[in-house]
Order: C-alpha cells, then sequence, then structure tokens
C-alpha cells in the first residue's frame, strides 16, 4: 500500500514543530503538500532506498535453524545409500537437482514404466484391459502411501480438476452450511475453483497468512457451524511452511466441518496417514516429489463420507459401471471412483505408479528425516551467507522448500536461468527462489547450491 | 478539457468520505465512481487544474482518516482522446 502524503499531513508536522518530514520512495506527495511545505518552511527527505542486493549479511543477524532434539531414528539415508540412488537418476551425473518442488528429474525406473506402455500401444496396438491394470495399480500404490483402503482412492488429471470434482459435489443451494474455509497459502488454482462455485450459493473466506504462517487460531477464529468444508494446504508453495494437520482436524471436526487437504507441495516427502491426521479429503498430483509426470493427481475420500458427494464434475468413468452405457440416469460409483470423469490418464498412471514404487521403497518417513537434515544446512547456510531466507527456521514445521527471497531490482527467473548455467536446477516463483531437494540429494549439494546462489544475487 | 483527478480507495465508505470532502473543498464536479473491483473505488473529478489539485488533496486526507487510501493522481491537461474512455462513466453517472 502506497502512503500518500497531502497538505494536511505537512500542517500537523507545522503543529508538532517539525522542521522536515521523511517519506520514502513508494509515498506519494501531492502538490499541495508541497506547496504547503514550501510555505511552511518544511523540508521535505525522501528516504534512501534499502540496499537492493539480497546479501545483506553486516546487517542480518543469522539465524540457526531447530530440529527436534532426540531422534528415534538413524536421521535419513546414508551417503552411500543417496549415491547408489543417483544411479537411478542419470541426469544427476551432470546437474544437481533441488527443483523437485516444480518437477523431479526423471528416473530410468518411471522412463521404463512409461516404454512398457508405448510397447504396448506399438505392438499390440489396443490393450485397455492390460493400461486399465496400470491405473489401478497407481491407484493402490497410492493407497498405500497415505494408508488408505484402494476403495477410497479416485484418479484425476489435476489438482485443479480434482478440487473441481469435490467442490461440484456439494449442492450448495440446498447446503445449510455454505461457508468454505480456505487460505492465502494455496496453490490458486485450488481458490480459483472455490471462488468459481460461489454462483452456486457457497461463501468462501480466507485464512490470512501471519509472517509466511498460517496460525491455529485463525482456524479456531474462522471455522464454524456455518462451515461445510476447510481447504487448505500441507506446505505453502512459496516458502515451504508445514502445517500441522491433526491439530487443524481437530479444529475442523469440532466444528463439525470436513477437511480437505491439498498435500501436492510435499507428497513424498513425509509419511501421510490419513486415518492417523483424521483428513477427510485428499488431493494430490505426482510431477514433483512423487517423481512421476504431469497429468495425473489422485483423490482420497474417507469411506464413511463418500455417499454424500454427487460431482456434477463426472464422466463415464466415475458410474458405478461404466461399460454399461446406460443414458438417461446418473449411477454413481459406490467408491471414490465416483470423483472420477474420462478414460483416465493411463500413460501418466504408469510413469505414477513406478514413481511412488520407489518413494514406498525409501521410505517417506526416512525421506522426511533426510529432508530436515538437508533443510537444516539450507537455512543455516543461507542465513550465514546473508541471504533473505523466508522459509521457517524450526524444521519441523517446515517441507522440502527453503525459500531465498530476491532483492527488488532481481528477477527470481533470471537467478533460476543464471542457476542452470551453472548445472543447478532451482524453481523460482513470484519474489523467491526455491531450493528444493530430496531424498536423492547430498549435504555438500546443498552447500554448493547456496553457495552459488549467494553469488548469482551478489553479480 | 478539464483537468482531471483521482483518489482511489480500498473500500466504499473511504471513497464516499473523500467524494464529500472533494466536492467541498474546491470547485470540481465529480465525474464519477468506479468500482474497480476487490473492494476497490475511485472517485474522478474534473475542473481547473488548481481546484483539481485542492481537491484531491482533501479527498486523500478524508479518506485516510476512515479506512484505506489506495492512491491518487492529477492530470493537468488530459489527451482528448481520454473524453471517449470517461464517456461511459459520465453516461452511466446519469
Amino acid at each position: 500500500m502506497k502512503n500518500i502524503l497531502t497538505g494536511e499531513d505537512i500542517q500537523q508536522a507545522r503543529e508538532q514543530g517539525k522542521k522536515e518530514v521523511i517519506f520514502d520512495e513508494k509515498t506519494i506527495v501531492t502538490d499541495i503538500a508541497k506547496e504547503a511545505a514550501r510555505r511552511f518552511d518544511i523540508q521535505l527527505v525522501k528516504k534512501e532506498a534499502a540496499p537492493k542486493t539480497a546479501t545483506v549479511a553486516e546487517k542480518r543477524e543469522p539465524q540457526r535453524a531447530t530440529r527436534p532434539p532426540s531422534r528415534a531414528s538413524s536421521g535419513g539415508l546414508s551417503r552411500e545409500e543417496v549415491m547408489e540412488w543417483k544411479k537411478e537418476f542419470p541426469i544427476l551425473d551432470s546437474i544437481i537437482h533441488v527443483g523437485n518442488c516444480s518437477q523431479s528429474p526423471q528416473s530410468k525406473r518411471v522412463r521404463q514404466a512409461i516404454e512398457q506402455y508405448m510397447e504396448s500401444w506399438l505392438s499390440i496396438g489396443m490393450d485397455w484391459e492390460y493400461w486399465i491394470e496400470g491405473v489401478i495399480e497407481a491407484k493402490n500404490e497410492f493407497a498405500r502411501l497415505i494408508n488408505a483402503d484402494p476403495v477410497e482412492v479416485a484418479v484425476s488429471t489435476s489438482v485443479s480438476e480434482a478440487t473441481s470434482s469435490i467442490a461440484s459435489s456439494i449442492n450448495w443451494r440446498q447446503e445449510p452450511r455454505k461457508r468454505v474455509i480456505t487460505t492465502e497459502a494455496e496453490f490458486p488454482t485450488v481458490n480459483y475453483v472455490w471462488l468459481a462455485h460461489q454462483k452456486y450459493g457457497c461463501k468462501v473466506d480466507f485464512i490470512p497468512v501471519r509472517n509466511g504462517k498460517l496460525e491455529l487460531e485463525d482456524y479456531d477464529r474462522l471455522v464454524d457451524e456455518e462451515t461445510k468444508m476447510v481447504s487448505t494446504t500441507h506446505v505453502y508453495y512459496q516458502n515451504g511452511f508445514k502445517q500441522d494437520v491433526k491439530a487443524i482436524a481437530d479444529i475442523v471436526h469440532s466444528k463439525g466441518s470436513l477437511l480437505l487437504l491439498d498435500d501436492y507441495q510435499s507428497s513424498g516427502t513425509h509419511p501421510i496417514d490419513v486415518r492417523e491426521m483424521d483428513i477427510d479429503l485428499l488431493t494430490t498430483g505426482n510431477l514433483k516429489y512423487l517423481l512421476g509426470i504431469p497429468g495425473i493427481a489422485f483423490i482420497y475420500c474417507k469411506k464413511e463420507l463418500l455417499e454424500q458427494f454427487k460431482p456434477s464434475v463426472t464422466g463415464w468413468f466415475g458410474q458405478e459401471n461404466p461399460f454399461d452405457f446406460h443414458i438417461r440416469y446418473l449411477d454413481y460409483a459406490q467408491g471414490a471412483r465416483r470423483f472420477e470423469t474420462g478414460t483416465p490418464p493411463v500413460i501418466a498412471a504408469f510413469a505414477a505408479n513406478e514413481g511412488m514404487r520407489i518413494i514406498n521403497e525409501v521410505g517417506p518417513q526416512r525421506i522426511k528425516e533426510h529432508i530436515e537434515k538437508l533443510s537444516e544446512k539450507a537455512l543455516n547456510l543461507g542465513s550465514e551467507l546473508g541471504l533473505n531466507v523466508i522459509s521457517p527456521f524450526d524444521v519441523t514445521r517446515k517441507g522440502p522448500t527453503t525459500a531465498i527471497q530476491v532483492a527488488e531490482d532481481q528477477d527470481s527467473h533470471h537467478v533460476e536461468e543464471e542457476m542452470k548455467k551453472k548445472n543447478i536446477i532451482v524453481s523460482a516463483r513470484g519474489e523467491a527462489v526455491r531450493v528444493a531437494p530430496h531424498f536423492f540429494t547430498l549435504e555438500e549439494e546443498i552447500e554448493t547450491v547456496m553457495h552459488e546462489l549467494a553469488r548469482v544475487l551478489n553479480e | 478539457m478539464n483537468s482531471l483527478g483521482f483518489v482511489e480507495t480500498k473500500g466504499f465508505v473511504a471513497a464516499v468520505e473523500a467524494a464529500d470532502a472533494m466536492a467541498k473543498a474546491a470547485n470540481v464536479t465529480i465525474v464519477g465512481t468506479e468500482r474497480v473491483g476487490g473492494g476497490l473505488v475511485a472517485i474522478i473529478v474534473e475542473g481547473d487544474v488548481g481546484s483539481v489539485k485542492a481537491a484531491v488533496d482533501a479527498g486523500a486526507a478524508s479518506a485516510k482518516k476512515v479506512g484505506e487510501l489506495v492512491s491518487v493522481h492529477v492530470i493537468a491537461r488530459p489527451n482528448a482522446a481520454l473524453e471517449d474512455f470517461f464517456k461511459g462513466i459520465r453516461e452511466k453517472k446519469k
């Protein structure tokens, strides 16, 4: 918000005996204010702009990251294991890939899975039974990842479509609870879906981001008996802030509302147990830490709740028996498949299945511990180098992303390009550059990334 | 074409307060109000350049007291092409 200096402000300064009024470069000074200053002999002093570079080490006190003091397990993967897994991703021979918050690198196994589909298409021509089996296997693998029953899982093509299916399955005109509470930390697509449903009668309210975080008190304050759904992200895509899902679920359920969690920003980097965390609905996609490709997403819906959802974003694969080819009535599938629409994304499902197998094989808990170690390294080093780290310093309240805010006169996408020239993939988003490692990242690679980033930001 | 003055606020109340102050402060005519979206409301006035400057200054000072002032601007000598631009706003006002 701009500050605007008027004649009245100058008049007040005069009454207070001030001889000068200081304003910054963003302030608009009206002509009347300038005239009044001249008349009253008050100096208008423009404050110097803040330093333009992101590195102001001499002025910023280094912060230290915190991790839980006692740890039951080994703290992630050993160096040998990481080196072994690196062989699975050919690009890691020559590139440090810490852009996993945008797209993970290609693994040999995922490529092979895609090739299996291509080979079947080439040699058999049409093999729907095998292809659909691939989709079902992917759903089963996803169910394993989040500790759900496969009947509670639906396949979709993106989180946008998945959220639309969910939002459209509530009859907003008849539903007594009209409110949907979402947050300012959502990946925008989710909020677009909810806002678009306002024309059907739902009312959207936002939980504010305060200092890069969402506060539990705000959930407690805003979620009420009028709230049908709380739609929130597990991890903030901008700075990696991670929410306490169980605590949110407790608040949401105490008000008789439902919890929809978007886990896209972190799936594959920590264990998700939908039962233990008491999540009603969950959406996620596969191209980030789940090692897949674009074009596929998943929906989880608690079994006991399924019956109430009747999506209008639907299609033949959402029907109990798609091959009945009836045309005069809707017959939603019994399970979460009711959220499905048209022909599923087969090739993406082959890739997703293999990617999730790798994650389940390495183990989400071990990945989490490994990433916490890398986060600690990135946060501390970023701080020591004077970078403007905007991620939480408590690694338990943080996903894999460590975000560095660039200076006002810098373009984060330019920084991303410059880093690419140094064989490092980072991800630019808005005014931040995100460093998002995975289980195949070594601590020394984080050191290289942070030092190179500091160099690029200081150039 | 007369000079144009703009005061933009967040919220309707601050906009009304600004419009009132602008009309009282100087010999200007309120061309119209524009609801820009997202709660932003712009008040547009016209008159001779001195009056418009005084009106915008007074409008800004008043809006700040009751709500959020977003921006102010004065175009001393608007291009004639802006006449068409404001035709719609004038008609809407009628």
